[in-house]
């Protein structure tokens, strides 16, 4: 089955980002080793000083994947809207990755003006893909404003302590059967990945936790292997969990036991 | 002798002669790479550049592409 996105078939239900990795070559071999076909992105102000900005954005266009940009570092929606419009003419989409942070110690979204401009970006023709926490009633909202994908976090961005709120997660899952919900920040290793799309997550967006391994390329393999694994154990519908032991074997005819 | 006023460019004070216009401005501080630019935190298409005339203390930013997660 496909990853759907408002309305764009992907086979692969990993998103990539594409910071942090040691070098334009590593993240290009990484991107390309997990299969995924969305990539995201940003927009800094250019310094004169600094020198491979062009060539980055080549590297990344040499990919020819989706371009997800965002808005990291925003903290109102103004900004966040001014910044969509400027990513809209320089990537040609209308995907938008909405962050809008609330806290800088933990870096959590602020959901009060996360509501304000997924509504404002919405009206403007944006596809949005909103970064949130794993609030249910927020992620309702996001929904309900006409949010198709919605994106809690698993844990803090850049952590790399999986799914801290396993119980939300599930209930989100739950409560918003028709919406796409993509696991995006906290991710740490291929299990955690793993777990949340046997969750019936429709797929996960994570950097660090392939920039920061140690061979991240075949890192990047290993998270495909496990969001596919996790996306089939959940089609597949996994055994329901029983409190007392049950022999696998039968026990019928079980000869020399129990005779003396 | 046209009078100049005094714009930033992220953040950088630079002159510019009076009454020019941002398809001026690049010409004259070309940016390095790919952009999209912003003009006192509104953005400003490229279709747009020739007529929107800069005054004294616009604060320009120019904006390119970088990795992102």
């Amino acid at each position: 089955m496909n990853l759907s996105i408002y309305g764009t078939e992907l086979s692969s239900r990993l998103l990539i980002g594409s910071a942090l990795y040691p070098s334009p070559e590593v993240m290009k071999n990484a991107v390309q080793a997990s299969g995924s076909e969305v990539i995201t992105l940003s927009l800094k102000r250019q310094n004169p000083n600094a020198k491979g900005g062009e060539q980055i954005w080549q590297h990344i266009q040499s990919l020819g994947l989706k371009l997800l940009p965002n808005s990291a570092g925003c903290k109102s929606a103004d900004e966040v809207y001014t910044l969509a419009q400027m990513s809209r003419e320089l990537f040609q989409t209308n995907w938008f990755k909405l962050e809008v942070i609330g806290d800088d110690y933990t870096l959590q979204p602020d959901p009060i003006e996360l509501l304000k401009s997924a509504e404002q970006l919405l009206k403007a023709g944006f596809k949005v893909l909103p970064y949130c926490t794993d609030d249910l009633v927020l992620c309702q909202r996001l929904y309900d404003l006409g949010c198709e994908v919605i994106m809690p976090w698993a844990s803090p961005i850049g952590t790399g302590k999986g799914l801290m709120n396993p119980y939300n997660l599930e209930t989100i899952r739950l409560r918003l059967p028709q919406a796409t919900l993509i696991i995006d920040a906290g991710i740490g290793k291929p299990s955690d990945a793993c777990l949340a799309m046997e969750m019936g997550f429709d797929g996960v967006l994570l950097n660090s936790a392939i920039a920061l391994a140690d061979n991240p390329v075949l890192m990047a393999s290993a998270f495909a292997q496990a969001i596919s694994a996790g996306e089939n154990a959940y089609v597949a519908g996994v055994m329901p969990m029983r409190q007392t032991a049950h022999p696998s074997t039968p026990t019928l005819d079980t000869p020399f036991w129990h005779q003396n | 002798m046209k009078a100049m006023i005094k714009i930033r460019i992220n953040g950088e004070q630079h002159e510019i002669a009076n009454q020019s216009n941002l398809a001026a401005l690049f010409t004259l501080f070309p940016p390095k790479s790919t952009f999209t630019c912003a003009l006192n935190g509104t953005f400003v298409g490229k279709d747009n550049y020739q007529q929107t005339q800069l005054k004294q203390g616009d604060s320009i930013d120019v904006l390119m592409p970088i990795v992102g997660g």
